[in-house]
């Protein structure tokens, strides 16, 4: 067996390990990063990135519809799937071969194939039965996570992981959507604006468990309008293929109802892929649901091995890989890096956006503290009216003494960009005046960033700023709405 | 059930107290009346006693932080029934609370007043990443930006505190207890009067002999030494002179004039200055004060010192004995308005009769509060000391 030797190996090049060889590679280590599958993993090929191509596609459908209303007649679009999907396709490829360029200027060795560990400082590359011994003083594990299978529900054909979804085969008749959680309203909405009819089946009482249920509303209302329906409290018991398509079986308050589909979509949830990699061998620890466990550097109990990204536990969000393969690479690198950020985005591609970032009020309360809450809507902001996009609000949570912003939700027109200044404000340890008094560009959305602000401090200047006392019994009777 | 006990009373007028050090660590067992802590007031040191039987879940100050009273100051986890068995000492308010949910996010809290433990510091990742890079810990830094912000000049400075402590050529002593309310006093005194301080000589041959024939004459056990006779000589004068018997309060606009006479006697102890009070100097007699100065000497040097030992003095003395020097310009204890400084004795040439002769001298040194005593007056009583130091036998014709 051929044998090779580096100075580190990242195994997975997701945007967790993909970073991560770069940055090893900038800092003289000689690098290889090995991936049985294609370049970037599931967020350039099965994920992020083609999701937001047809994302994208499905609001230029929906802004053509809308378009009659300020007197552009474009009458009703059609959509062709096949070029849709060549357009997408377009997409990863360029990104993938970004991504191969950068590994390639960088000096890292891209090895293709299945990566076993036979001992805490060797692993053994299986290319089609081609097989490399690999021996290097430090690993970092990327190999991120997959889609939960639910019983009854086999992967397959007719029942759709995320990746599944993501190729736009077709647009199925009927989808039903398993799971009201990011995934599964992402694909939903951009599903029901490529003319599927949508039902989203969801176990817990809210959708997007854990967003401001103000927040949710607002989703939920999205969904409504374009004629999506919404089980809460609905467990997915089974399906059969019937006469008039895919039978799924919901048990709802103990009753059972079946809805028809052509493709059912599931999305509850991730299991880290940790298995098969003989981390057993290398004498790697794991939690109880399979997560590798790591310090605040990303090093596991077995010195020589770090893990970032999914397979290390949640968020399960691709600029958290990235960052932690940026800190696990440096740390390796004799660099004194340390997971040591105040507060992760989150960005939901539903329509509309939904972006948070800190706590949300509810955390705030549940940890005794007693916020104070700014919000602004996006209805009372020109550039909002301008563009017609209305719907949402900014909402602040902030410390009721100092003033020190500790959380912002937006829901509304690219709150998924809008977050970041949000980010840079927590980040920076700002207070509510530091954003308020920053002059923002007029006519633009972050201005609702800035007016939510202040409206925190009772000086909004385009909303009628309200004793706070009511402004929370609005926030409280639309919580339980 | 959770248990929080709050800092009790500790003595009239005391409203915070230091935590000097801590006997006690989570998951202690302790009984009652176990030492909890030892705190510091502006008076004493006083050690805090478990009000209840339990275990202690958490400490909810560090050594050197300064609580108030009535504060909570340690939570514990009561034994089963214990705490409905009767009611806690009165010096020991204690309430009982939920225990809080416990914190998961990494949102940072913001600062809170009072409590500097397990603050996260208020910083931009770049000063966070440059305090990673210089090993400092950036939760220990003291910011000096808006609300606390931590700078990169901050973490500079830090990191070459650290390095100096690192390679041995710094010694970093925090300032705790005794040693902070000796600075913060001596800063109000320097700051708040104006001190000016007026010297002279005295002659110690008569002193001497009669200190010898007293000690000699003294009962078994009891040293008497040069102070009792300095305390003496300084209530003479005192009685003749009232107005360095006083205090000055600037924002009434009064001074108050003491009949009484208790004298404060500044003296080192291990820990630092303390100033042990002698009470009504002018009621008891050169053996009873020199007894009373030792039982105080014994009790500071052991840190026995009561509260009632070491306040509201009128007047105070300093002398440190064979390292008493030539003069000084003593610091007057605040609000006092002035302090007497004897010093060393020792055999020297001197003029008497327009001969030089060898005598045996000692210098005093008065420092006054300007703004209450004028320079004749320090001056007058100064010259009233040394005349009854000089004459000892001035103090029983006057029956002092």
């Amino acid at each position: 067996m051929a044998t090779k030797t580096f100075d580190a190996v990242v195994i997975g090049a997701g945007p967790g390990g993909y970073v991560a060889a770069i940055r090893l590679a900038q800092l003289g280590k000689k690098t290889a990063l090995v991936d049985r599958e294609s370049l970037g993993g599931v967020c350039l090929n099965w994920g992020c990135i083609p999701s937001k191509a047809f994302i994208a596609a499905g609001n230029l459908v929906d802004d053509i519809r809308a378009a009659a209303g300020r007197g552009i007649l474009a009458g009703e679009p059609t959509v062709d799937v096949a070029r849709l999907r060549a357009f997408k396709e377009g997409v990863v490829k360029k990104l993938v071969g970004g991504v191969g360029q950068l590994e390639k200027g960088n000096g890292v060795e891209v090895l293709k194939g299945t990566a076993v560990f036979v001992g805490p400082n060797a692993i053994e590359v299986d290319a089609g039965g081609e097989k490399t011994l690999v021996e290097a003083p430090a690993f970092i594990l990327a190999t991120g996570a997959r889609p939960i299978a639910i019983p009854g529900f086999e992967f397959g054909k007719d029942v759709w992981t995320a990746r599944e979804a993501l190729e736009l085969s077709e647009v199925p008749g009927r989808l039903v959507v398993i799971g009201g959680g990011v995934i599964g309203l992402e694909l939903g909405t951009v599903y029901a604006k490529l003319g599927s009819k949508v039902t989203i089946v969801e176990a817990l009482p809210s959708l997007l468990t854990g967003v401001d249920p103000e927040a949710v509303r607002i989703v939920q209302k999205g969904l409504r309008q374009r004629g999506v329906e919404v089980f809460l409290n609905a467990k997915a018991k089974g399906q059969r293929r019937g006469g008039q398509g895919l039978e799924v079986t919901l048990g709802i308050d103990g009753k059972e109802q079946v809805v028809l589909a052509d493709k059912i979509l599931v999305a509850v949830g991730f299991r880290p892929n940790s298995e098969g990699l003989g981390l057993d061998k290398a004498g790697v620890k794991l939690d109880p649901r399979g997560f590798i466990q790591v310090d605040d550097r990303l090093q596991t109990n077995v010195p020589s091995i770090y893990a970032i990204g999914d397979v290390a536990g949640a968020p399960f969000l691709a600029h958290k890989a990235s960052k932690e393969g940026e800190i696990a690479a440096e740390v390796i690198a004799g660099k004194k890096s340390l997971r040591d950020w105040v507060a992760i985005p989150g960005a939901i591609f539903t329509d509309p956006e939904v972006a948070t970032v800190g706590l949300s009020e509810d955390d705030a309360r549940k940890q005794g503290l007693d916020p104070l809450v700014g919000k602004f809507a996006f209805a009372a902001l020109g550039r909002a009216i301008a563009i017609d996009h209305t719907e949402g609000f900014v909402k602040v949570v902030a410390d009721r003494t100092s003033k020190l912003l500790l959380g912002v939700t937006i829901v509304g027109p690219e709150a998924s960009d809008l977050i970041a200044e949000a980010t840079l404000a927590l980040e920076m340890g700002a207070y509510l005046e530091d954003v308020a008094l920053t002059i923002h560009a007029h006519p633009t959305l972050p201005e609702a960033l800035m007016e939510a602000c202040k409206a925190a401090l009772g000086e909004a200047i385009h909303a009628i700023n309200r004793p706070e006392g009511q402004r929370r019994s609005r926030a409280g009777a639309a919580a339980e709405g | 059930m959770a248990y929080q006990f709050l800092l009790p009373d500790i003595g009239e007028g005391v409203v915070e107290a230091e935590i000097l050090k801590w006997f006690v660590t989570p998951g202690d067992a302790v009984v009652e009346d176990q030492p909890l802590a030892e705190v510091m007031t502006d008076k004493a040191t006083v050690t805090i006693p478990s009000p209840k039987r339990g275990i202690v879940t958490r400490l909810l100050w560090k050594e050197g932080d300064v609580a108030r009273v009535h504060q909570p100051l340690v939570e514990m986890e009561l034994e089963g029934g214990s705490s409905e068995a009767g009611p806690g000492p009165p010096a020991a308010p204690g309430a009982p609370v939920a225990p809080g949910p416990a914190s998961t996010q990494t949102v940072r809290r913001p600062p809170s007043a009072g409590s500097g433990s397990g603050r996260k510091a208020l910083a931009a990742p770049a000063v966070r990443a440059l305090a990673r890079e210089l090993d400092v810990d950036i939760h220990a830094v003291r910011g000096t930006g808006p609300g606390g912000r931590v700078a990169k000049e901050d973490v500079r400075a830090q990191a070459a505190t650290d390095g100096a402590v690192a390679d041995g050529t710094l010694e970093v002593v925090p300032v705790r207890g005794l040693r902070r309310r000796i600075a913060e006093k001596m800063a109000i005194s320097k700051r708040t009067a104006a001190h000016f301080t007026f010297v002279e000589q005295a002659d110690a041959t008569e002193l001497i002999a009669i200190k010898e024939r007293m000690a000699r004459a003294a009962p078994e056990g009891v040293k008497v030494t040069f102070l009792p006779f300095v305390l003496k000589a300084a209530v003479a004068a005192l009685q003749k002179y009232p107005q360095l018997n006083a205090s000055f309060d600037e924002a009434r606009g009064e001074i108050h004039r003491k009949r009484w006479y208790d004298l404060g006697i500044a003296a080192a102890t291990e820990q630092g200055l303390t100033v042990p009070v002698v009470r009504r100097v002018d009621h008891r007699s050169i053996v009873d004060l020199a007894r009373e100065i030792a039982r105080l000497g014994a009790d500071g040097r052991a840190g026995r010192l009561r509260p009632e030992d070491v306040s509201n003095s009128t007047f105070t003395v300093t002398s440190l004995g064979a390292l008493g020097g030539m003069f000084a310009t003593p610091v007057i204890n605040y609000p006092e308005v002035a302090i007497l400084g004897v010093h060393r004795i020792r055999p020297t040439p001197v003029v008497r009769d327009g001969r030089v002769v060898v005598r045996e001298v000692f210098y005093v040194s008065l420092t006054s509060d300007h703004r209450v005593v004028d320079g004749s007056e320090a001056a007058e009583f100064t010259y009233e000391v040394i005349r009854h130091l000089e004459d000892p036998s001035l103090l029983h014709l006057e029956g002092i």
